[in-house]
């Protein structure tokens, strides 16, 4: 079943390759009816950014299907388990390729069932408190989606081709932002991304490089006309979650959520690269981030399922088979997480970095939050490198034949390395022979923080060892974003509800103007029943109007 | 001091002591990753703790142990080290436990959708009550109230309550 | 069965044939003299207690606004019609005629002493005969047809709040329509056309109840078909009742009406809250029997059969 769904996706993937050559926009448009105000049509966008996200979507999809037979073999619920997975892709598509709000909603909610189901796979309890988070903390973005839903109805606008400077219109596009932020799980809404580690592997690979926290940023692009004017306020979101998630990245040991917040700070890389205008950029480094993060889940996975299901790289055992064998694969994911040259990750990452270091204000925080990323990429592999010599406490490795797993990882490997350039060249038509040189500067930043990080790990190790909390539980947002705000509304709501809703709203609204309708009424009521009398003064005065 | 939920005795200096070395290399154990350095600072520790191994002044003890407690309230670890399968560990929970004797709370309505499978699982548990009362209760009726609390287990190392001398070399066995 | 009663239906029809089609007041006044009189007889076919009385004030009322038409034309000094600058006064004759505005109190009055069959061709029939005044004489928005708007709504409004008969409910109820009907003949023909059939329909669909009492407060009724009637005519919006209003206030919104527009649609959310006041102690206080039983098995199920076929033709039609 999942092998079938695997040679599905890839199908899939090969019909958007063959599409991929011809260039330009096609909008396929079905109407389903139109009333008094409102035409509503099912449509498809098939251009440049749906086709090519879509065959990256379907490729990594085809490739995590195929790593999810082996991932989850032995699971009694396998079935339902790929069944999710691909409806998982599916709402994902209708989400690429529906310019239309209504279907968007519907790829959009889609999204957030699947991925509480996913999240609550495991019956554990902490897996289902992560998956409430997740379906709770995107419920909210859903509610805004419903509000610029509204607001664009109002002028029937429901489709991002048709963008108009009106107010309401500004407003919902604020909305549509906002939910687009919660998707990505920028900082407000940043706690649900790691708790929804909790997922299986294959989940957590598939949401973090191709579907589910991309979906905003993609959406983003795609609404960008509507977007410019809250461009600043993005920046400093971004900017702000790309230092979060980098501290953190540093200081968490889950693997698997380092993994997450590594995806993180990609997100608000791609956020800012977006609210500083270089829409295309962003677009592009999201496809090679998506290539080069499935492939890291995969090869973590992997890790994790021969080191006994433990995550701690603190619990790491050498005598696993997967990890010799994959280890080299984890380096040339997290080197083009970090931008080493010549990489995939290099070529949309270094445009961004040169651009935005020519016209960028917040400089200082952007530089930390790179310095971050090469710091927690340098920390992930060493530790990931070092277990294979050393040993912990554990010496419980778990030997699998993995080697027809090379299929899967090696193929998104080959493609993390290749598609970069490939894509830059023939699709994007950037010109890299300046960047090269411009970028020597960046070689040195690298082996600085190389040594930096090194000097981190032994040496200045105390200096860390500080009362870290702030930093280790995600700014503190955790409790704030869950229940000390809802702690926060529910005191407001009570206060409303005592003394505005039952207290003097309702005297002076409903009460007020259903009893000033009565006596009005009784008014009323005794010119009429006055009857014959008020109506024969009326014909007399009538006669003398017409007279 | 305990992290017992819930003391029911009165914990003894010297199990204080034990508790706090163990915390304290529990806490190493988050801090430092390769078992090398582990074992350094354990043995650094084990090291701060033998220094004042000899003191009698219980008054200067307790100061001590309070310390000590203080330093590793001060110094714990953000995201302490977990096994997986432990509470807190990333696949704890994962499988459902259903416990057994579930089944037999099920109503006899129920029950008697499945005669064979009740009937057999009755023969069964017949069957368990008696070895049980043959092995491990020979002789004494069968009560299903809890023993009585004798003494306190804790207190001895495990070395010393099989009567083995802890100083003794022990070959380490394997689960 | 009165004898005279094909001859004099056949005459009323007659007489509201020739009212639209005549050419200038003086045929007008004619044919509109005859309606009144072959509907007097037809008010007195079932003899009731007041139904004397009734038809006396009837027949002032037409007497009077017939006088009003002549008195029109000899100040015209032309029974031609004039297409160029409608009469304020052939408006009041309509007006009258209708009941509409400071006029309701014959309406309402009448509403008490008549059958029920006689008070619904009243309601829709007979008010054919100002609308086609009002028709022919081409009348625009003026101020006497905004103040008559607005008074209906509002006195359909007020007066809506006390009642409890089920005939005067639908005498209230038709004043606060024909403020709407009166806004869709002056701004749209075809919207009037599909507003008063929907309306009329919904009224005759009413006659096929025999609720001579109906309670705001306590209700000894047992079907579902008043709640649906008066919400239909309220205006909800998947009842029949629902899509002219929507229509007139798209003309309205297409000519840049807003307030009027604004005052019709409160007062239309005002008579909602009336309706939907009573519907909810007749829905939910159900008198030990077993309410939705009886009336899904019995004449409720055609009811709401109707009204879903009317439904589905209106979707029609705006599609």
């Amino acid at each position: 079943m999942t092998l079938w769904l695997s040679g599905f996706f890839f199908v899939f993937f090969l019909i958007m390759t063959f599409f991929l050559f011809s260039m330009g926009v096609t909008v396929i448009e079905f109407q389903l009816f139109t009333s008094f105000f409102t035409s509503l049509s099912v449509s498809f966008v098939i251009d440049f950014y749906s086709i090519l996200f879509a065959s990256v979507v379907s490729f990594i999809s085809a490739m995590i299907f195929f790593f999810s037979q082996f991932y989850m073999d032995g699971d009694t619920q396998q079935k339902g388990f790929s069944l999710l997975l691909s409806g998982f892709v599916i709402s994902m598509f209708f989400l690429i390729f529906s310019p239309n709000l209504f279907f968007l909603l519907l790829g959009w909610d889609g999204l957030g069932l699947v991925s509480y189901l996913l999240v609550v796979y495991y019956m554990s309890v902490s897996s289902s408190v992560a998956g409430m988070l997740t379906f709770l903390m995107n419920r909210v973005g859903d509610i805004f989606f419903l509000f610029s839903l509204s607001l664009f109805s109002l002028f029937s606008l429901f489709s991002y081709f048709d963008n108009k400077a009106l107010v309401f219109v500004q407003m919902g596009a604020f909305f549509l932002l906002i939910t687009f932020i919660t998707k990505s799980a920028q900082i407000p809404f940043s706690s649900w991304l790691p708790a929804a580690m909790a997922a299986p592997t294959p989940v957590s690979s598939l949401v973090h490089s191709s579907t589910l926290v991309t979906a905003g940023v993609f959406l983003l692009i795609r609404f960008s006309p509507l977007m410019l004017k809250f461009f600043y306020f993005l920046i400093v979101i971004s900017v702000f979650t790309m230092l979060m998630a980098g501290t953190m990245a540093n200081l968490e040991w889950d693997m698997k959520k380092i993994i997450a917040y590594s995806t993180l700070s990609q997100l608000s890389f791609m956020m800012l690269s977006y609210s500083t205008g270089l829409i295309i950029f962003c677009f592009f480094h999201l496809l090679t981030h998506a290539l080069f993060k499935a492939s890291l889940f995969m090869s973590g996975g992997l890790v994790i399922h021969s080191e006994d299901s433990s995550q701690d790289f603190r619990n790491m055992s050498p005598f696993s088979s997967g990890k010799k064998l994959f280890a080299s694969s984890f380096v040339v994911c997290i080197l083009s997480l970090c931008g080493f040259p010549f990489l995939s990750g290099f070529f949309s990452k270094d445009l961004i970095l040169d651009t935005l270091l020519s016209s960028f204000v917040l400089i200082i925080l952007f530089l930390i939050g790179v310095f971050m990323t090469i710091l927690y990429s340098l920390r992930f592999s060493y530790y990931m490198l070092i277990s294979l010599s050393s040993f912990r406490s554990s010496l419980s490795g778990v030997y699998e034949n993995v080697k027809y797993l090379i299929l899967p990882i090696w193929s998104l490997i080959i493609f993390s390395i290749v598609m970069g350039s490939f894509w830059s060249e023939f699709f994007f038509n950037f010109f890299f022979f300046f960047t090269y040189l411009l970028s020597i500067w960046k070689l040195f930043y690298l082996m600085l923080v190389a040594f930096l990080s090194l000097a981190y790990m032994f040496i200045l190790k105390k200096i860390f060892f500080l009362k870290l909390y702030f930093f280790s539980f995600m700014w503190v947002l955790n409790q704030n974003m869950t229940a000390r705000g809802v702690k926060l509304f529910t005191i407001m709501a009570d206060k409303i509800f005592c003394f505005l809703d039952q207290s003097w709203w309702e005297f002076y609204g409903p009460q007020n103007i259903f009893f000033s309708f009565t006596s009005a009424s009784v008014l009323v009521m005794s010119f009429v029943e006055w009857s014959l009398v008020y109506f024969f003064a009326l014909f007399i005065f009538l006669l003398f109007f017409f007279i | 001091m305990t992290t017992n939920y819930l003391t029911t005795r009165a914990i003894s200096h010297r199990e204080q002591v034990c508790a706090l070395y163990k915390k304290a290399v529990r806490t190493m154990e988050a801090y430092w990753v390769i078992r090398a350095d582990v074992r350094y600072q354990a043995v650094m520790m084990r090291h701060r703790f033998d220094q004042n191994k000899d003191i009698k002044d219980m008054r200067i003890a307790v100061k001590l142990l309070r310390d000590g407690e203080e330093e590793l309230f001060m110094n714990q670890h953000p995201i302490p080290f977990q096994y997986q399968y432990s509470p807190g560990g990333s696949a704890y929970g994962r499988v459902p436990y259903k416990p057994d004797w579930l089944v037999d709370s099920w109503h006899p309505l129920e029950k008697a959708s499945y005669p064979k499978y009740f009937a057999q699982r009755e023969k069964r548990k017949d069957e368990w009550v008696k070895y049980w009362e043959d092995h491990y209760n020979k002789g004494q009726k069968f009560d299903d109230h809890e023993p009585e609390w004798h003494g306190n287990w804790d207190e001895k190392l495990p070395g010393e309550k099989v009567g083995l001398d802890p100083h003794k070399k022990v070959k380490p066995h394997h689960h | 069965m009165n004898k005279n009663l094909p001859l004099m239906s056949m005459f009323y029809l007659i007489s509201l044939m020739g009212m639209i089609s005549s050419n200038n007041w003086f045929m007008f006044w004619i044919f509109m003299e005859m309606n009144s009189l072959c509907f007097i007889p037809l008010m007195l076919i079932k003899k009731t207690k007041k139904g004397g009385e009734a038809s006396l004030l009837y027949f002032i009322v037409q007497g009077i606004s017939s006088m009003f038409l002549l008195m029109a034309m000899i100040n015209e000094e032309s029974s031609l019609m004039d297409v160029s600058e409608p009469n304020s006064s052939l408006i009041t004759v309509a007006f009258l005629k209708m009941g509409a505005g400071v006029f309701f109190n014959w309406l309402f009055l009448l509403s008490f002493s008549i059958t029920l069959s006689i008070l619904l061709l009243i309601l829709t029939l007979q008010k054919l005969s100002g609308f086609f005044l009002l028709l022919l004489s081409q009348a625009g928005l003026s101020y006497l047809m905004l103040i008559f708007i607005f008074l209906s709504s509002f006195m359909a409004m007020f007066i809506n709040m006390k009642q409890n008969l089920f005939k005067s409910m639908l005498t209230v109820s038709s004043l606060s329509n024909t403020s709407w009907l009166l806004t869709a003949v002056v701004t749209t023909y075809s919207g009037w056309m599909f507003y008063f059939a929907v309306y009329s329909f919904s009224l005759v669909l009413s006659s096929t109840m025999n609720n001579k009492y109906l309670d705001q407060n306590y209700r000894n009724s047992d079907t579902l078909e008043n709640p649906l009637l008066f919400l239909s005519m309220g205006g909800l919006p998947p009842m029949p009742g629902f899509f002219p209003k929507i229509l007139i206030l798209m003309n309205l919104s297409y000519s840049r009406l807003s307030l009027l527009s604004i005052f019709l649609l409160l007062a239309a959310c005002v008579d909602i809250f009336i309706y939907l006041r009573f519907s909810f102690t007749s829905a939910l206080k159900n008198n030990g029997n077993l309410m939705y039983c009886k009336a899904v098995t019995t004449k409720s199920i055609k009811m709401l059969s109707l009204s879903a076929v009317t439904m589905v033709t209106m979707m029609a039609i705006m599609l």
